[in-house]
């Protein structure tokens, strides 16, 4: 059997007397390409940012390919990819000069750095303008660079904080080929998005937090099944994604609470 | 329905200065501004940084006030013995302190980004203003405000009939010191933000200082004359030069504002207007610039360097940095980010020229000796920002250090060599500029001085990677503005700094005046090995102090708001 590329027990942060992660529990399977779902403030963020080093768990464990991973597991670091919430560019550098930057950072040698960041702005469509300071890049552009930085050293696990948050389709598109090429090579990736139709597109499991709490986890399949039998229907109807998540939160799909009445 | 006030709520007026909405965005800014300090407050940090910005204004205000104390005696003395021709003398210091003040504190003094108010309705007068409000709490206009107050009180103590023109002249004259210490930062800001724009501004600075060094010799030139020749061409010379200066300054604005005092005094009224208008135009001239600048600012003027599309990728192989490994890596980006600062390259000059300006060349050994180790060490101020918080710049990026494999005491190590590096070159340019000016100096002291060196560089880049780590504030790298964090900082590491000095003149000074001088070096070499392991210590802890600060280093500086 394959050792889990994550693992986590008894996850928790606490910020002063507010539990922004509960004990969350859950495994990914190497090669698995992982959605981690949640409304606004339900934790996602923090989750991933203490299984990328960013944050001290306040209690838990956290293994990543089978090792304890810790802030000073540099070798572990080696292995992974993040693109975190801020994206962690360097805005004053061009986008080849990060890429380079980046590569080095991670160990590799300069001329597997030098070819990396060639194909890399090749295929993200960023070389055109090799002048421009990444503080100048669009949003979408800074995202694809984020990406790219994340893999230049060919990582075997990926976290993503949100990467297609305002990415145009064309961009998206390129993104989720890469992403699907690395899944095919074996890679795990671990996604956060509110696009749910690309997690559905995407990922093949799925788990969603609320209120710091892990509520639901499993593969699509497994989480369809579950809502369709609390909702008293067939399984054999296709629930979204959507439906899924709505339904699990207990969300209401209805009319606002209050009217605003002055807009 | 109140004056100004739709009965939907929204307040309308937005245009004039001080019509319903500007009055209420004014209300707006200053209780966000008070509702920032309470907030900030609620941390250790905050408490520190308050504390550190009363010490800071009350040290400089004490300063001023005693200044401010010498400046009042003059104005009055001058009042009464009738000899209000001599009041230049006190109003141009007033000018070259005002406008100085902000280059010589410029790694101390924090200035506010109010470019993120142009999202809201706010109309380019309210803008304006504001921008002038915040002038108001510099440290130059702090200082320059209680100069002027002391030439006030001096002049209306010893002629009370003078009140209202000295009233009205000194606000006229600190209208103009306002608005033209905004007006130069403002430009600043602009050609500093900018690659072109900064190398001729850099090549201006160059020149400045050799047009300066030039003025040296150039009033010396007949120091190789025999004595009373050289008495009597230099009395001459030195009328000749005082008259033509008198006539020029005369057309000047402190020029103006003492004849306009000086003609109020004699009851020459019209040709105390005259002054005051000319004196008015000058401020009106500077207000136009500053506006001409912001006005463009307000439209949505963009200073970020995007430059035209190019479509063939640039050749970066085989480029003179590109040394393997993470120190590499970080040394070429830290390169790269101080060549794409205006705003640095400005702090890394700026004390050279203030040492230029404000140093007096006489030749004699005692100067040499004084010279050389006062302007090493003042030297190292263009260096502070980047020594004590040089984890201030990276931004968002910061999360790239704890997410890569690399130490943090990789990183902060090959941050430290690029500091030795870019003070070894301020150090060759104040040793040029302090043996141009002041003459070679004895073996003894350059010998205390090199072993001082040896002490006090481990011991500020010790104490500036702890700081960098523990007091990291956010430094935006195109505008001469630092957000929140930057007072306690800036005040711990100038406290540092003279503490370094300090120890320097303590140990030199009394083995001096016991005339074994020469003990000196000695002494500071064994300072020395001591800074030394304090430095390795540091950077041996760095990973550990990096590790416990992670979480508000990432949050002072990859916020975005």
């Amino acid at each position: 059997m394959d050792t889990p590329a994550i693992v986590t027990r008894g996850l928790t942060r606490r910020f002063g007397d507010f539990t922004a992660v509960d004990d969350v529990t859950f495994s990914v399977a190497s090669g698995q390409f992982f959605g981690f779902l949640g409304p606004n403030g339900a934790g996602k963020s923090t989750t991933i940012k203490m299984l990328t080093g960013l944050l001290e768990p306040t209690a838990g464990q956290i293994e990543i390919l089978g090792q304890r991973f810790t802030a000073s597991a540099l070798d572990l670091k080696r292995q992974i990819g993040v693109v975190p919430e801020g994206m962690a560019l360097l805005g004053r550098l061009t986008g080849s000069e990060y890429l380079r930057f980046v590569g080095r950072m991670y160990g590799l040698d300069r001329e597997t750095t030098n070819r990396r960041t060639d194909e890399l702005l090749e295929f993200m469509q960023l070389a055109n303008e090799p002048k421009k300071l990444v503080t100048d890049f669009s949003h979408g552009m800074q995202k694809k660079l984020a990406l790219a930085a994340a893999v230049i050293h060919g990582p075997k696990v990926l976290f993503l904080d949100e990467p297609f948050e305002g990415v145009d389709a064309i961009a998206a598109g390129t993104l989720k080929a890469m992403l699907q090429g690395m899944i095919h090579r074996g890679a795990t990736i671990f996604l956060t998005s509110h696009v749910l139709e690309i997690v559905e597109r995407l990922c093949s499991h799925v788990a969603i937090i609320h209120k710091g709490r892990l509520v639901a986890n499993g593969s699509l399949e497994e989480l369809r099944a579950g809502v369709a039998i609390s909702l008293g229907e067939s399984s054999g109807q296709k629930l979204t994604l959507e439906e899924i998540f709505l339904n699990v939160i207990g969300a209401e799909t209805g009319e606002p609470a209050q009217e605003l009445s002055w807009l | 329905m109140r004056d100004g006030v739709m009965k939907d709520g929204a307040i309308t007026g937005g245009g004039f200065l001080l019509s319903p909405l500007p009055r209420a965005q004014y209300a707006a800014l200053a209780e966000m501004r008070w509702r920032m300090l309470l907030n900030s407050l609620r941390t250790r940090r905050g408490n520190f940084e308050l504390a550190a910005r009363i010490v800071g204004i009350g040290f400089f205000s004490l300063l001023g006030l005693a200044m401010g104390a010498g400046l009042g005696l003059g104005a009055w003395r001058f009042a009464s013995d009738g000899t209000l021709q001599f009041l230049p003398f006190l109003i141009w210091p007033v000018l070259f302190l005002w406008q100085l003040t902000p280059v010589m504190v410029a790694s101390f003094q924090e200035h506010v980004d109010l470019s993120v108010l142009l999202r809201f309705p706010v109309s380019f007068g309210s803008y304006l203003l504001q921008y002038l409000v915040y002038g108001l709490f510099d440290i130059s206009s702090i200082l320059g405000g209680i100069c002027l107050a002391g030439i006030w009180t001096g002049l209306v103590c010893a002629r009370p009939n003078l009140v209202v023109w000295v009233t009205v002249v000194l606000m006229a004259f600190a209208a103009f010191n306002l608005l033209l210490t905004r007006m130069i930062f403002s430009w600043l800001d602009r050609w500093l933000a900018q690659r072109r724009t900064r190398e001729i501004l850099g090549m201006v600075f160059l020149f400045l200082i050799l047009g300066v060094q030039l003025l040296n010799p150039a009033f010396y030139q007949h120091s190789g004359q025999q004595p009373g020749h050289r008495s009597r061409m230099t009395r001459s010379a030195t009328v000749r030069t005082l008259r033509t200066a008198d006539r020029i300054q005369s057309f000047l604005p402190p020029g103006l504002a003492a004849r306009a005092i000086h003609k109020a005094a004699r009851g020459h009224e019209i040709q105390a207007l005259a002054s005051l208008g000319g004196l008015a135009l000058y401020a009106c001239a500077a207000g136009s610039l500053l506006g001409l600048r912001l006005r463009a600012e307000y439209r949505g003027e963009s200073l970020g360097e995007a430059p035209q599309r190019v479509t063939k990728p640039e050749e970066t192989r085989g480029n003179a940095f590109d040394f393997a490994g993470p120190i590499g890596a970080v040394v070429e980006k830290e390169l790269r980010y101080l060549a794409r600062s205006g705003v640095m390259l400005y702090s890394l000059v700026a004390p050279l020229i203030v040492l230029f300006v404000l140093g007096r060349g006489s030749g004699a050994g005692f100067a040499a000796n004084d010279g050389l180790p006062v302007g090493v060490a003042y030297g190292f101020l263009g260096l502070t920002r980047l020594v004590y918080n040089s984890l201030g710049g990276e931004g968002a990026g910061i999360q790239l250090y704890f997410l890569s494999p690399t130490p943090m005491r990789t990183v902060m190590l090959a941050k430290n060599l690029v500091h030795l590096g870019l003070f070894a070159l301020e150090l060759v340019v104040v040793c040029s500029i302090m043996v141009f000016r002041f003459g070679i100096p004895g073996t003894e002291i350059l010998a205390a001085t090199v072993c001082w060196l040896l002490f006090a560089l481990p011991v500020q880049l010790a104490a500036g990677n702890v700081l960098s780590i523990t007091m990291a504030y956010r430094m935006t790298l195109t505008r001469m503005s630092r957000d929140q964090g930057a007072a306690g900082n800036g005040l711990l590491s100038l406290l540092i700094q003279l503490l370094v000095f300090g120890v320097g003149v303590a140990v030199y000074l009394p083995l001096a005046h016991m005339e074994h001088a020469r003990l000196a070096a000695p002494v500071f070499l064994v300072l020395a090995g001591g800074g030394a392991i304090a430095w390795l210590r540091v950077l041996s802890n760095a990973d550990r102090m990096a590790e416990r600060r992670k979480e508000a280093l990432i949050q002072s500086l990859a916020r975005t708001g």
